[in-house]
């Protein structure tokens, strides 16, 4: 049997429990910024790629078409990544002192496939092709930003529903929702 | 220019806020007050109304901050053109709010028709509701350039869920800064001080606790892109500052012991910075110079071939590549070697003439490339067929047309 509490005693436990109550609540706010905070670092906007590929090189400085790496964007839905013998036509004798080069050739000579890592990408859902948006006039910039300045390539543009939608309506594209969910 | 935008925003929000959770609370009290004229309500009310109401001169420099605001706006983001309803709209709102709650401070000192006079008070806090709401959900437009031309033709894309989660965030903080002030000028009551201390207090606990999860809700619908470790680390902060405010506020309810009546004040204050600092981080990262500079790009910086893509050489007999030169050209060719200019390779102009006449060199150049000038890396071998390459040379030395 615990012995009775004082008035005294009463209102320091009160006080103690509605002070803890408080802490509690703002430190499982706390942890609930954290939780989202993480969540959100799930979604790399910028992701490690296995060689440091500079676009802003080729298609900056150097002024190289887009199609030439990305030979398919405007007859498939992908854009496709360049076979490593489309790098090695050029690399077999441009810059090949470069240790970025050099891992490239050690991919050539292995006759093994580089595992970009993909910085644009969509649910399994959503159909996209890069060829209709492609035929419509619409350039490269809009989507991906300006990579003839990126040096590691960036996700610039938010690639959600709203986003696509806000440009079908001012362009009159489909709005419908067959066109894009499947 | 940001800065001055952060500032005059930040400046602007500080009086907009006690303004508004003033006038909230003095109008909560006066519907509360009963019919007595006397009533500690109605003291409080109209006190609270003196205070926070600005002189008609402060007034306008209050829309003026909101306008300047807007100005530095559209100097830091020049792409952005605000529509003048827009703006314009807001502006005249608020003034016509202002106009209003001055109105009803008027018409409650001369004591006359208290229907009439709350009638005009709480439409004039609609209007500031309004005003508010439509700012915070522009602050999230604000992230999404592409919406930016089409604001006019459909003014609704405005609004947003983390706008009103914004909104929500600015009423709490209204009602904190309002409450600390109240415990900060509490000592002027004279008899009644504890009691108005008492009020301020509970009002910015209350609000203390709802803040968090404004800015949760907030967190969890602002656009991906504005997303930074910076942002979290602020709603962070705030979740902590908000905490600490919170238990100096605790005492006023459980023992009459005092502390500090400013460090409450003071913490409001700093969450309204952090409030402020947070839409500038989340505006920083989402509106960088690359989204700007794509957005900018209406010239074709790289013409994209506009053609089918010709079948696979090994399956196609001879006669069908025949004539396709200017495909095959844009197709592998274009990569490296512009007529105008140096790319990779040397600009045709120079290279061509050299060639006329010559159409046999130049296929057994293509075929089996070799380093001609050493300010150029060697070309590599382009993988054509001899059909594709004669289609090529044709192409390049002006024979194409059949």
């Amino acid at each position: 049997m615990a012995a009775k509490l004082t008035d005294e005693q009463k209102r320091w436990l009160v006080a103690f429990l509605v002070r803890g109550g408080v802490l509690g609540y703002f430190a499982l706010c706390l942890v609930l910024v954290g939780a989202r905070a993480l969540w959100w670092s799930g979604a790399d906007l910028q992701p490690r790629q296995p060689i440091a590929f500079p676009h802003a090189v080729h298609a900056g400085e150097l002024a190289m078409s887009c199609t030439f790496c990305h030979p398919t964007v405007d007859t498939s839905p992908q854009a496709g990544v360049p076979a490593v013998d489309t790098c090695m036509s050029c690399h077999r004798t441009i810059a090949v002192d470069r240790p970025e080069v050099q891992k490239l050739r050690g991919y050539a000579e292995r006759r093994e496939p580089i595992f970009w890592n993909r910085v644009h990408n969509l649910p399994d859902f959503i159909y996209f092709t890069h060829k209709r948006h492609l035929r419509a006039g619409i350039d490269c910039f809009p989507c991906h930003g300006a990579v003839t300045k990126m040096t590691t390539a960036r996700r610039v543009r938010p690639l959600q529903m709203g986003w696509c939608i806000t440009c079908h309506r001012q362009f009159e594209g489909p709005t419908d929702c067959a066109a894009c969910h499947h | 220019m940001k800065f001055i935008y952060f500032f005059t925003l930040f400046v602007h929000l500080g009086f907009a806020a006690i303004l508004y959770g003033g006038s909230c609370l003095a109008l909560f009290s006066d519907l509360f007050s009963g019919r007595a004229q006397d009533s500690l309500h109605r003291k409080l009310s109209a006190d609270l109304l003196a205070r926070v109401i600005l002189t008609p001169g402060s007034s306008v420099l209050f829309v003026l901050t909101l306008a300047m605001a807007f100005l530095s706006l559209q100097a830091s983001y020049p792409s952005v053109h605000l529509p003048v309803f827009f703006s314009g709209g807001l502006l005249f709102l608020l003034a016509l709010a202002l106009l209003l709650l001055h109105f009803y401070r008027g018409l409650r000192e001369k004591g006359s028709g208290r229907g009439v006079a709350l009638v005009v008070g709480v439409s004039a806090l609609c209007l500031l509701s309004g005003v508010y709401f439509i700012l915070a959900c522009g602050a999230t437009f604000l992230v999404m350039p592409e919406r930016w031309p089409v604001l006019a033709a459909t003014p609704t894309l405005v609004l947003s869920w983390s706008g009103v989660a914004r909104f929500l965030q600015f009423v709490s903080l209204a009602y904190i800064l309002t409450g600390a002030g109240m415990v900060l000028f509490s000592g002027r009551y004279g008899e009644d001080k504890r009691l108005v201390g008492r009020t301020g207090a509970a009002v910015a606990l209350i609000f203390l606790l709802a803040l968090p999860l404004c800015l949760l809700l907030e967190l969890v619908n602002l656009p991906l892109l504005t997303h930074s470790a910076p942002l979290f680390g602020v709603a962070a902060v705030t979740v902590v500052i908000a905490a600490s405010a919170a238990l100096l506020l605790l005492p006023r309810f459980f023992e009459a012991f005092r502390r500090s009546r400013k460090f409450p004040f003071l913490l409001a204050l700093g969450l309204l910075f952090l409030f402020v600092l947070g839409d500038h981080l989340g505006r920083e990262s989402a509106l960088t110079p690359l989204v700007f500079q794509a957005l900018a790009a209406e010239t074709r910086a790289f013409p994209l071939p506009r053609t089918e893509s010709i079948p696979a050489a090994s399956t196609s007999p001879p006669e069908a590549i025949a004539g396709r030169g200017e495909e095959i050209f844009n197709r592998v060719c274009s990569g490296c070697h512009a007529y105008d200019g140096r790319r990779v390779g040397p600009p045709l102009n120079d290279v061509i003439p050299g060639y006329r006449g010559r159409r046999g060199a130049l296929a057994d150049f293509i075929a089996n490339p070799v380093k001609m000038n050493p300010d150029y890396p060697a070309m590599p071998d382009p993988g054509l067929s001899e059909a594709e390459i004669s289609a090529v040379v044709d192409f390049l030395l002006g024979n194409d047309s059949p």
